[in-house]
């Protein structure tokens, strides 16, 4: 039984783990909470969806282009409407978030409807993996995978290359590094797009892993931030802790207590840890008042 | 000396043109009586009035955001009904006590995240609202969960009961017009000033004497009361409840009033209301598209008005009233 | 000679309003203030000087509450005052303004300045709901007394502007009033004319004597050594969190560990600045 909820949890804390790097990189850059992160993944799933259904591409490509579409697209929205509000009230730049997230969800939804409930068979398909006496689903070893591919290539390209570095600098400090010539417009909207493309990896595991519909956007975005909240804001390696265990918990609430109260425990955690343990795991403690 | 015989006159002028305004609300509408759709639509402007207003005291004023506000609405909204059907109480009863319910619980919750950097209180209000909705949906035996709960008796006052639109007009109107009074006494005190400190810059607040995590907490429990009693008015106005009218798009939509209307004006939650309720009936037949254009007049307001329509009017206030022959230079 | 003797004389009777015993803060590694140590004695004015990062706004935060020492004592009025909250410090007779200017943008220069008399406020909430005689009588004291504040800063004529639309100038003369009107017994002034220009600078050193000589105590953050000599009857300097010397403004004019301090070891304008004026 700890089996399956720890085989079928992690495929599922992966995805939430890509919302929650997503939140947690653009917080760390723009100091904006992105609370359209979770609509960005369900347009990476409709991506693939559309993309899909004209065309019987393998799943790399499929990948690689749900990747440039919504990175390119969280680009274009934070170079023309978070931008300008770059420095209103936080409240204002928050509302925005939230109204990107309105429109994201409400075209996808006014557009059709009847649609597919998950991608093709053919996307990240292969042989089921067996271990001991389990079969895991090719999507869900895939997710793991896959996941674990971009979590260690993210690290590298923000800890080993000059432009990862960059971004880093312009989150510290934008004005110091403006001074030090890094084109800091640049960087806050690169940050967007690396946002965007977690978004568009995570949407094509979503849309294995989960049930397609316009609305999945804004639950699984609520769960990527618990889970950027419980493994520490603002660190990226909490970001990937926090949903890893968001997803093992939640699993385990649908297998031992109800499914119908799977959702309402993410509730009760992020409560529970905003009183107890505002820094999460790995956050700093004066992440309070100041 | 003449400013202040101006300033007098002004303000005879200003309550003449209030007299003025209580008369049409009052005695107008008996021309309209037979028209039920009419005060059904003035109604639902007075609760989203109510509501809107207590959230632009939390948000326009004070700076704080809430994204979950309608779990609040919704926590009046079945304690009113709840209480009502299994004690009947009188609307006396009901009303004050569906407000200090949800109050009750936005003092808990601000009084968990106010303490916490302002992110907290966003990322909590939103689990609030899922957690509230979360409730209603599952604790079906108490609340009918997705089935409803049905048959919501009507306001009563002694053995007046309060079972059609017209009726309710004249209770609600009264309550929402005290609701609007009490948020202007409390806006141009020392308490308003205190909270548009902390919205403005809540360091320097601070280092003159306002208690910031102590006024934000006002300002959300206050909040919370006023969307308690909106709750509590609409659920007895409407006779059912369905989670579906507490939902995170409920709140976002109180959101948007806020904005639109007019942050960090009274007037403006009327505004935005009306605006909002209006556009609901008209749009009414474009469904999803019109989740999609509130979305992107959102945006719109956010990035060229985000005073919002009456905030931006109030800011031109001088150069309007010169326009219109009223002031002099 | 004998104002010198008078004034000092005037300085040993005066009682000791604030007191930093062994103040220490550190920011990761960075020691921002390191054991200072330094008195005020009341009705006095006293600068505080130093070279950029050397620890002059951290001070004052510590002092205002903002920040929590790492080690040390701020003693105001002989109670130790060290981690309590800006709210409560403020209510005990401090007042600041800021280096980088904090109004309250969007709300009027007459509002903000009411808002610095937040202390002396005390109309009950349900006064505030009904709109009681007793919070209208206490609004029109306070809106009074703001507007007399702000005649004497000068800025009568603009009452009803938006704080952030006010030239640079203006906005420090309303950070000023803002701070007079919490009535303190303490003023701290963090680069108060920074940004203006001769004239501004000559009248915020007007308005300053004359609110030392209502009795408020004065202790300015000020990197022109202009204004330091000319109204100062002490001054402190900081350099990198120690303070390496106090004194009177000509002792420090002169002193060799302060030219190093501010310019190394090479001589420069800044120097001839503290040998000329």
């Amino acid at each position: 039984m700890i089996g399956n909820i720890i085989l079928s949890g992690i495929p599922i804390g992966c995805i939430y783990a890509f919302v929650a790097l997503g939140f947690s990189l653009i917080y760390s850059s723009v100091r904006l909470l992105h609370l359209a992160q979770g609509d960005l993944i369900m347009i990476g799933a409709y991506t693939g969806l559309l993309i899909t259904s004209f065309y019987h591409i393998p799943t790399v490509p499929l990948l690689l282009s749900a990747l440039f579409i919504v990175a390119i697209l969280a680009s274009l929205i934070e170079r023309f409407i978070y931008r300008p509000i770059m420095y209103s009230h936080p409240s204002n730049r928050i509302i925005c978030t939230l109204a990107v997230g309105i429109i994201l969800r409400n075209i996808i939804t006014a557009s059709g409807s009847n649609r597919p409930e998950n991608l093709p068979e053919w996307v990240l398909s292969g042989e089921p993996l067996v271990l001991g006496t389990r079969l895991i689903a090719p999507a869900y070893y895939w997710t793991i995978v896959i996941s674990a591919v971009v979590m260690i290539f993210l690290t590298l390209f923000l800890m080993r290359t000059k432009v990862g570095l960059a971004i880093r600098a312009t989150a510290f400090n934008r004005r110091l590094s403006d001074l030090m010539g890094i084109n800091t417009s640049f960087m806050l909207t690169f940050s967007f797009f690396i946002g965007g493309a977690l978004a568009g990896i995570g949407g094509i595991l979503a849309g294995k892993v989960l049930f397609l519909n316009p609305g999945m956007g804004f639950g699984i975005g609520i769960k990527g931030f618990v889970g950027a909240v419980i493994g520490g804001w603002g660190s990226l390696p909490g970001a990937v802790l926090g949903g890893l265990v968001l997803g093992l918990i939640e699993n385990w609430v649908a297998g031992f207590i109800s499914s119908g109260y799977k959702d309402a425990i993410t509730f009760v955690i992020l409560v529970f840890f905003l009183i107890f343990r505002p820094q999460g795991f790995l956050g700093q403690k004066d992440e309070a008042r100041s | 000396m003449r400013r202040e015989a101006e300033m007098e006159r002004r303000g005879l002028r200003g309550k003449l043109i209030v007299s003025a305004g209580v008369i049409v609300l009052f005695f107008l509408p008996v021309l309209f009586k037979s028209s039920d759709y009419v005060f059904h639509t003035l109604n639902m402007i007075a609760y989203y009035t109510i509501a809107v207003t207590g959230l632009n005291i939390l948000l326009g004023y004070t700076g704080q955001i809430s994204i979950g506000h309608a779990a609040l609405f919704a926590i009046g909204a079945y304690t009113s009904a709840l209480l009502a059907l299994k004690f009947g109480f009188s609307a006396f009863l009901l009303i004050p006590l569906s407000g200090l319910a949800a109050a009750v619980v936005g003092f808990f919750m601000g009084a968990a995240c106010l303490r916490l950097k302002e992110i907290y209180l966003a990322m909590g209000t939103i689990g609030l609202g899922g957690a509230v909705e979360g409730v209603i949906i599952n604790w079906d035996t108490l609340t009918g969960g997705s089935m409803g709960l049905l048959g919501i008796p009507y306001l009563r006052v002694g053995s007046f009961v309060f079972n059609t639109q017209y009726r309710q007009y004249f209770l609600v109107y009264p309550i929402m017009i005290f609701l609007l009074l009490v948020a202007r006494g409390i806006i141009s005190s020392r308490f308003g000033r205190a909270m548009m400190a902390i919205r403005e810059d809540a360091i320097a607040a601070a280092s003159y004497g306002i208690d910031t995590t102590g006024y934000k907490l006002l300002a959300f429990t206050l909040s919370a009361f006023y969307g308690g009693i909106a709750g509590s008015l609409f659920a007895h106005s409407t006779g059912i409840l369905f989670p579906d009218h507490f939902s995170m798009e409920v709140s976002i939509l109180l959101l948007m009033m806020v904005v639109i209307g007019g942050r960090g004006t009274i007037s403006g939650s009327i505004m935005g209301a009306a605006l909002m309720t209006a556009g609901f009936e008209f749009l009414r037949g474009l469904k999803e598209f019109q989740m999609v254009i509130y979305g992107i007049l959102l945006v719109f307001f956010i990035l060229f008005m985000p005073q919002g329509i009456m905030g931006s009017l109030l800011m031109r206030k001088d150069r309007i009233l010169l326009w219109l022959g009223w002031e002099r230079k | 000679m004998v104002g010198m003797g008078k004034k000092i004389a005037m300085s040993i009777k005066q009682p000791i309003l604030l007191e930093l015993k062994g103040l220490s803060k550190n920011f990761e590694g960075l020691k921002a203030l390191d054991k200072v140590d330094l008195t005020l004695k009341k009705g006095v004015i006293k600068a505080l000087i130093g070279p950029n990062g050397a620890g002059k706004t951290t001070l004052f935060n510590v002092v205002t509450g903002l920040i929590k020492p790492s080690a040390g004592q701020v003693i105001f009025l002989g109670m130790d005052i060290t981690g309590k909250k800006p709210f409560q410090i403020s209510k005990l007779g401090i007042a600041r303004t800021f280096q980088n200017i904090r109004l309250f943008n969007n709300l009027t220069v007459l509002e903000n300045v009411m808002i610095g008399a937040h202390n002396s406020t005390k109309a009950n909430f349900l006064a505030a709901l009904f709109r009681l005689p007793s919070l209208k009588e206490e609004e029109r004291k306070i809106k009074e007394k703001a507007c007399e504040i702000l005649d004497f800063v000068g800025l009568s004529h603009c009452l009803y502007l938006r704080a952030g639309s006010l030239p640079y100038g203006q906005q420090r003369l309303l950070e000023m009033a803002r701070a007079l009107a919490a009535k303190p017994q303490l003023l701290l002034l963090d680069e108060p004319t920074a940004g203006m220009n001769l004239t501004e600078t000559a009248e915020l050193t007007r308005i300053i004597k004359r609110v030392r000589d209502l009795g408020v105590t004065i202790f300015l953050v000020e990197h022109r050594m202009k204004v330091v000599m000319g109204i100062s009857d002490e001054v402190a300097v900081l350099d990198y969190g120690v303070k390496i010397t106090e004194g009177t403004p000509e002792e420090i004019r002169n002193d060799e560990r302060v030219i190093r301090a501010y310019l190394g070891e090479k001589r420069s304008y800044k120097e001839k600045e503290l040998a000329g004026s």
